[in-house]
């Protein structure tokens, strides 16, 4: 993995993004049975640049799994609750989903002091409603719950 | 045109007049101020002028008087959010989820009890101070307010999952096999709704924002379905 | 004359919230308004705070005023957190309410003199010199875009010659002196946005205030609600037609 990438450049499009999705954005049946995540899991906030996902091949050098590094570093960065979910995207798949006016996806690096794997989602397809339900239904479909990842 | 009545009468028999709160008058709809004003005369027996006021005491003499007539806000009424120098997080969560249970209990008459139960506790659950995601905002109750609404309009019979967008809108998705509607509620009585259909192995989206008085029609064939019940 | 008895029970009463309110002739000390919501709390598990704001906008008086806007606490809000049970403890009054499902009259005045009794504990004897019982109804109306006829629903109805044309909105506010129960009744009425799609609302708000003559002793207090609750009912089905009645009888919507 090259960690010599400069802020601002594209992942590379095999690799994968991970989206921390909290409990109140994932999608579940009227008993609470999580089955998803919803489009609103994508949406930016105010002033917000981008999607804020952690680049998952970067946790690959001297981690035996990736993911669950993944996972910690966002437990060491942000305040994740129980509850939580993670969604896993592959960055091709994420820069294939375009809106009506052909407008996709792009996944940066954009480290923080923080965090040397965040990266970005942006774009302007992020604005549509359509585009955030293929990322949630057709992209970050594979999903880790935060409980079931050792501290 | 006529000036209005420069009398107030009261009843002689009246030692107090009714204890009043502040005059705020009650607060009945939604989002509607309750106006009031006298119809009608005043029945009894045994007047006596209050006072004969000056001529421009008239209008304010009367402006009491109705004012004194107008309901008053009933404890559901009564606005009871935090000092605001103590909002804490689990304060707002109280109230957001406080403020929903009292508009379900505005329109109780004409739900399963069943129903509501269940619905206190999705809520409960989404503001669960455990599982809150910092910088979100709690359930708006403009957007709970669409939601009960559009509720009655569709009357589903399958119960939908609950979530909550980052703005405090409620959303609800119900699921058939890998099919998928959601419903984000807005406020102004507006949602915006997006349906994945599972196709031959791919997927076909489609999606709108609209006022909820042509949501019916719109998802009807989700209906016919069976995506949402019968 | 209607056979219909004011008792009548309903499967789907329009009640939107019932209250029970008693009024102190004199303030009661904040320590023992906070003392009495704790009594509470058994049965009440929410506690908020109720507020007032005031703005002085005529020239100040006092030198308080004279600071601006008074933000005072005026009263201590429990409630079950299903919200439909509220006690509202303030320094001149007690509020119990309850909100829709309205579980009838037996199982809230029971409520009532259960708090009551909790309340009195703490208070010892106080003057009373108000005691009220206020039912606000909500009717909704539904409707297949005509409009509805509301005085085929209602009794209490402004007088609007028909030149006038349709209404799109009324209100009605009427107080009625009773001598010989020493009460008065406040009516309000009006037409409101509905919370239901294709439906007319209207709100009938019964408030009936005793403040003559007022009971004292807990048997007499009882007694005097449980008759002005009666009182309250006369007047309520006073004011509905058989067709109203037929609404509340139908299936949920």
């Amino acid at each position: 993995m090259d960690r010599k990438m400069k802020k601002g450049q594209l992942l590379p499009d095999d690799h994968h993004v991970m989206r921390h999705v909290p409990w109140a954005r994932q999608s579940r049946d009227a008993d609470g049975n999580v089955d998803g995540i919803l489009s609103q899991a994508f949406e930016l906030r105010q002033d917000e640049p981008g999607l804020s996902v952690n680049w998952v091949e970067y946790h690959k050098d001297g981690a035996p799994d990736p993911e669950a590094a993944c996972i910690k570093t966002f437990r060491r960065t942000l305040d994740i609750k129980r509850s939580a979910v993670f969604g896993i995207g592959n960055v091709r798949e994420i820069s294939k989903i375009t809106d009506a006016g052909n407008h996709s996806i792009r996944t940066e690096y954009s480290p923080t002091d923080e965090n040397s794997s965040h990266s970005s989602m942006k774009g302007k397809a992020l604005e549509d409603l359509i585009s955030r339900e293929k990322l949630a239904t057709s992209v970050f479909v594979r999903l880790i719950k935060n409980a079931d990842v050792q501290p | 045109m006529n000036q209005p009545s420069a009398t107030a009468l009261i009843p002689s028999n009246t030692r107090h007049p009714p204890e009043s709160s502040p005059s705020i008058l009650g607060r009945y709809g939604d989002s509607s101020t309750f106006q009031s004003f006298s119809a009608g005369a005043l029945k009894g027996t045994n007047y006596e002028p209050l006072h004969i006021p000056r001529a421009n005491d008239a209008f304010g003499v009367l402006a009491q008087k109705i004012t004194a007539l107008a309901a008053q806000p009933s404890p559901s009424q009564l606005d009871f959010e935090a000092d605001a120098h103590s909002h804490t997080l689990e304060e707002q969560l109280f109230e957001a989820t406080a403020g929903a249970k009292i508009l379900v209990s505005r329109v109780a008459m004409h739900l399963d009890t069943a129903l509501r139960r269940k619905l206190f506790d999705q809520l409960d659950s989404l503001h669960d101070i455990e599982n809150w995601e910092n910088g979100d905002i709690p359930l708006q109750q403009e957007s709970f307010s669409t939601f009960l609404k559009t509720l009655f309009l569709l009357r589903p019979t399958i119960r939908p999952g609950l979530g909550l967008s980052i703005r405090g809108h409620l959303v609800a998705t119900w699921r058939k096999g890998e099919n998928r509607l959601t419903i984000e509620f807005l406020p102004k009585e507006k949602v915006l709704w997006v349906a994945t259909i599972s196709s031959n192995g791919d997927f076909e989206h489609t999606a709108s924002e609209m006022p909820i008085a042509k949501l019916r029609e719109r998802l009807k064939p989700f209906a016919e379905e069976g995506w949402i019940g019968k | 004359m209607s056979s219909t008895s004011i008792f009548q029970q309903y499967k789907h009463p329009p009640i939107v919230e019932a209250v029970i309110g008693v009024v102190f002739d004199s303030n009661v000390e904040t320590e023992t308004v906070d003392k009495i919501q704790k009594k509470l709390k058994k049965y009440y598990s929410n506690i908020q705070t109720i507020r007032q704001l005031k703005v002085p906008i005529s020239p100040p008086l006092t030198a308080e005023q004279s600071r601006g806007v008074i933000d005072e606490e005026i009263g201590r809000r429990r409630s079950t957190s299903d919200q439909t049970e509220i006690v509202i403890v303030q320094k001149n009054s007690i509020t119990i309410s309850q909100l829709a499902p309205y579980t009838g009259w037996d199982t809230f005045f029971k409520r009532f003199k259960r708090d009551w009794s909790i309340i009195k504990r703490s208070l010892g004897f106080r003057p009373i010199k108000q005691i009220g019982v206020r039912y606000i109804n909500r009717i909704d109306i539904p409707f297949e875009g005509v409009g509805v006829r509301i005085a085929d629903y209602l009794k209490a109805l402004p007088n609007i010659p028909d030149q006038f044309g349709t209404l799109s909105g009324y209100s009605v506010s009427a107080e009625v002196q009773m001598p010989d129960s020493h009460c008065i009744l406040r009516l309000n009425s009006g037409a409101v946005p509905s919370p239901l799609p294709n439906c007319v609302s209207v709100v009938l708000d019964l408030d009936l205030i005793r403040n003559q003559e007022v009971p004292q002793s807990d048997e007499e207090i009882f007694a005097t609600l449980e008759s002005m609750r009666a009182r309250k009912n006369a007047f309520f089905e006073a004011t509905l037609t058989e067709k109203t009645r037929e609404l509340f009888n139908n299936e949920s919507t």
